[in-house]
């Protein structure tokens, strides 16, 4: 694959200054409250060792008695134990498609991705979230774990622009994966177009309710909501960027009209399968600018704050 | 169905056909396009075979119409046509008779040669309309009458032939045929200088368009290589009743009155009763009194032919003045009214002057008695002498007997020749005859008027063996005994017997034969005085000296001018219609004319029924209708077709797109 003229080669490329400025008022939110493995800003429903008080319960052999309220011993004379709710950290995982139908359309669904999940990872590192990054494609499974604080943005970006959106998406070993070795559960963000040849539910059945909430951004170039707008007519043969699959079409208005059809099926199809598992689907027209993605439309969606 | 050029649409389908299928059947090489995924793109394709270099056939209204158009296009090229009477040579002669009977108006008001003439623009067109790649035919048109004119040579060009076709004139000629196909076969064997080697083309369609009426049909034949298409013109059933023949005789007695005698003839198959007119300078002078009874034409048991019904009729004495147009008119409506009517000029009635050239003392004593201006004698070696010298001089003299000589030329007159060799062209003296009686005569020629040869015994005559124009007045035992000929400038009577080696100055019908005779010649020689001749024929004219040009007005009052080279031998004509002509010149400062008097004489001209086939040697030949003729090309209305599919395919691509 050559590499484009207008791919983000640098680091600034991905996210530059403003939008960071921007971003750093803003913080991922999980519409569930998860257990952490560090004690971070966020109340659990698990009862805990913050200071925020929960609730009493009678004493049984065996609590630990640094627990035990002994202001009411003295009145009762009886023990009970002072439950206070603890604070966990958030896991931010971001699942990003590399499969070789990422790298097409103007803008690119591969940069768009790679800029979209930079913006997601800076929230989640400047948040002290523990931010995990994942790529699969026909490259290969790319795990980045482990990253927590501003001073791993670097790494973040670093990671993403050695991705490379090649061949088939592997989306259901990837999701399986995924869900198989996380750690501590958290927001899952799939930044993907969903065009694989068997499907996404395999994949995102793999990763709803083990932990994550998860959010699939669809992404969709415009060229693939009209490509009849697009020079997109005629005899042609065309040739998948996947599986280099040929497909020889006569593009006529009742061919473009079917073509409109199955792109709603498709994404009506995806849309009703993730309300039923209770994903988050969000289709994103890669002409939406960035910033506005995060600060307006995914707030309103309820993952960023 | 004809298919005149069948390769060509074979090619042009093989060509093209199979192609277009493979264009349908092979894959398109398509431009390629990058998608992102074809996922959303295979659900409305039906085949995804991208790699195999065949593809199933599938029901395609494009391909439909592509072919449609192409097996129209290749059958345009085929160029069919839809007629079987092609000319399979490519060289055709268009015949067109123009005679009399072509005039008759059948049904529809148009005359035959009207028909004819549109007809065969019609085969012109459907000769000349065969196609871009066919060869183009070679038309020649012939116009028949009396004698074949070639109007247009073979050419191949469709606008000659035509043109040839509209100059074609009506007359009232009899229809001969024999020359039409001599001068056609002539045209046929002219080498083509622009095909030296090339062998002899050979084969040609005669196209004819006649009634059928044609007088030497049985001595014509159809020659190896062509082939006769015989177009009936009229219908069977046209009637038809004429004056066939008239005459006017001067009365003895009185020289301002003449008799006048006519022939009507009936060519129907029912009898007929009719008045017959007679008119004197266009008034109407008598009518007789009941009309005439014509019996209907049939079959002669005897002579086992088809005859006219015929009867004579004879008109009271009339004054006519010198030149004076004489009119017979049979008051009757039939399909041909070119022959109601027989017009003559009637001789003025001036005494001759005569010219005895070695006259026997009888000879000159019969001629002295005879009412004449004056009578003067010659020797022979006067005469050749004088005659030499002044040409003018025997224009002094209305008729010259020439009296048991044998000059070996005479100069242009009217004479008498008896006895001796005249040295007339055709005539053919090869020996002499003893004993010779009479055979047979022609009673009602008026120079046999009121003589009697019965009781003729002539122990010597000249042998002749005359051409078929001259007219032979009394056959001998032996061969022709008194002839008549006319020859350019003038006329001769020839008795091939010296009345002194015969009976006859004895009997009292020599003397009504020299009167005869000198009455006869003169009044054909005299300047207003022209016999009725034939449509078609030329009329010799003796104009006063000095005259240098002429007009020729004919009997429908168109004039034309002809220059005068020798004054003493003009000839008018031929002229084609019947009526009276009319020849004028000036002399002495004064407009002089002269009429002459044109006539249907053939009896065969009047029967105008059409003849459904003819017969020409031993072949018959039936005659086709005008429709069968015809053939049109198809070729334009198939590239019409084709463009009209093209044009719905056209359609049918642009909803689909």
């Amino acid at each position: 694959m050559s590499e484009r003229a207008d791919a983000p080669k640098t680091v600034d490329q991905l996210i530059d200054g403003p939008l960071m400025a921007r971003l750093d008022a803003l913080d991922v939110t999980s519409r569930k409250i998860f257990q952490g493995k560090v004690q971070g800003e966020r109340r659990s429903r698990r009862r805990g060792q913050s200071v925020e008080f929960a609730d009493f319960r009678p004493y049984v052999a065996g609590d630990d008695l640094r627990f035990v309220d002994w202001n009411i011993y003295g009145r009762l004379d009886r023990l009970f134990l002072k439950l206070f709710l603890e604070e966990e950290d958030l896991s931010l995982v971001l699942a990003i498609d590399c499969s070789g139908s990422m790298d097409w359309g103007t803008p690119n669904k591969f940069d768009y991705a790679r800029r979209v999940a930079m913006a997601l990872g800076y929230v989640g590192l400047v948040n002290h979230n523990r931010v995990s990054a994942f790529g699969f494609g026909g490259d290969g499974f790319h795990p980045l774990t482990g990253l927590r604080g501003r001073r791993r943005t670097r790494d973040l970006g670093q990671w993403l622009l050695d991705r490379k959106a090649v061949g088939d998406a592997g989306f259901d070993d990837a999701m399986r994966t995924i869900a198989m070795g996380r750690q501590g559960r958290g927001v899952m963000i799939v930044l993907s177009d969903f065009l694989f040849r068997d499907g996404a539910e395999k994949g995102l059945r793999s990763v709803a309710g083990r932990g994550f909430d998860v959010y699939a951004l669809q992404l969709i170039a415009p060229e693939e909501r009209d490509p009849g707008m697009h020079g997109l007519t005629g005899d042609l043969r065309f040739i998948d960027s996947e599986d280099g699959g040929e497909v020889e079409m006569t593009i006529t208005s009742k061919a473009l009209e079917a073509y409109g059809q199955a792109t709603v099926a498709h994404a009506t199809a995806l849309r009703d399968f993730c309300v039923r598992r209770g994903i988050v689907h969000v289709p994103v027209p890669t002409t939406t600018p960035v910033d506005e993605l995060l600060l307006d439309y995914l707030r309103k969606r309820g993952l960023l704050r | 169905m004809t298919w005149l050029a069948p390769l060509a649409g074979l090619i042009l389908a093989a060509a093209t056909l199979p192609p277009l299928l493979a264009l349908y059947i092979l894959r398109l090489r398509r431009p390629k396009r990058t998608v992102a995924s074809t996922l959303l793109w295979t659900r409305q394709v039906e085949d995804l075979r991208a790699n195999s270099l065949f593809q199933r056939m599938r029901m395609s209204w494009l391909l439909i119409l592509q072919a449609l158009a192409i097996a129209l296009l290749a059958l345009a090229f085929a160029q069919p046509q839809a007629d079987l009477g092609l000319v399979e040579s490519g060289r055709a002669v268009l015949l067109i008779d123009r005679s009399a009977s072509m005039g008759v108006k059948d049904a529809d008001g148009r005359s035959r040669l009207e028909q004819a003439k549109r007809e065969a623009h019609e085969r012109v067109d459907a000769l000349f309309g065969a196609g871009l790649f066919s060869q183009a035919p070679e038309v020649m048109v012939v116009a028949l009458a009396r004698e074949a004119t070639v109007l247009s040579p073979f050419s191949t060009i469709a606008a000659r032939a035509h043109d040839a076709i509209d100059a074609i004139d009506a007359t009232d000629e009899t229809t001969t045929l024999v020359d039409a196909l001599d001068v056609a076969r002539s045209f046929m064997e002219v080498p083509n200088p622009d095909k030296q080697g090339a062998p002899q083309e050979s084969g040609v369609t005669l196209e004819l368009w006649s009634d059928g009426r044609i007088a030497d049909l049985e001595r014509c034949v159809v020659k190896p290589g062509e082939s006769l298409r015989y177009h009936p013109m009229g219908s069977p059933a046209a009637r038809n009743a004429g004056v066939a023949g008239a005459g006017v005789s001067r009365l003895a007695g009185n020289p301002d009155e003449v008799a006048v005698f006519a022939r009507i003839m009936n060519w129907n198959e029912a009898s007929l009763h009719s008045d017959v007119e007679l008119w004197v300078d266009g008034a109407l002078r008598a009518v007789l009194p009941k009309g005439v009874d014509v019996p209907a034409a049939g079959e002669d048991p005897s002579r086992k032919t088809w005859l006219p019904g015929e009867v004579r009729v004879s008109f009271p004495s009339v004054t006519v003045k010198p030149d004076g147009i004489v009119e017979v008119r049979l008051v009757e409506t039939d399909d041909q009214p070119a022959d109601n009517r027989m017009a003559m000029v009637a001789a003025p009635a001036a005494a001759a002057r005569v010219l005895l050239v070695g006259a026997s003392s009888i000879t000159r004593g019969v001629a002295q008695a005879l009412p004449v201006k004056s009578v003067d004698a010659v020797t022979l070696e006067e005469f050749t002498t004088r005659s030499t010298a002044n040409p003018a001089w025997i224009d002094a003299f209305d008729v010259i007997v020439l009296d048991g000589t044998s000059p070996p030329a005479l100069p242009p007159a009217r004479y008498l020749v008896l006895g001796g060799t005249a040295p007339f062209e055709g005539l053919n003296p090869y020996g002499e005859k003893s004993d010779v009686s009479m055979r047979s005569v022609q009673a009602t020629h008026p120079l046999m008027r009121f003589v009697n040869l019965d009781e003729l015994g002539v122990s010597r005559a000249v042998a002749y063996s005359p051409a078929s124009d001259v007219e032979t007045i009394v056959e001998g035992s032996d061969g022709p005994l008194v002839m008549t000929l006319a020859r350019a400038g003038g006329q001769a009577v020839v008795v091939a017997f010296n009345p002194l080696d015969s009976n006859w100055p004895f009997q009292r019908g020599f003397v009504n034969f020299m009167a005869n005779a000198v009455e006869f010649l003169a009044a054909s020689g005299r300047e207003a005085a022209l016999p009725t001749i034939a449509p078609g024929d030329t009329q010799p004219i003796r104009l006063p000296s000095g005259v240098r040009s002429i007009a020729l007005v004919s009997p429908a009052a168109r004039t034309q001018e002809i220059t005068v080279t020798d004054p003493a031998q003009t000839v008018v004509g031929p002229l084609r219609q019947a009526g009276i002509w009319t020849v004028r010149w000036q002399e002495g400062g004064e407009e002089r004319s002269r009429p002459v008097a044109v006539a249907l004489q053939d009896p065969r001209e009047g029967r105008v029924g059409t003849l459904e086939s003819i017969s020409l040697g031993l072949e018959t030949v039936r005659g086709v209708q005008g429709g069968e003729s015809a053939r049109s090309a198809l070729w334009p209305w198939l590239i019409l077709a084709a463009l009209a599919v093209l044009t719905l395919e056209w359609l049918v691509y642009l909803r689909k797109v």
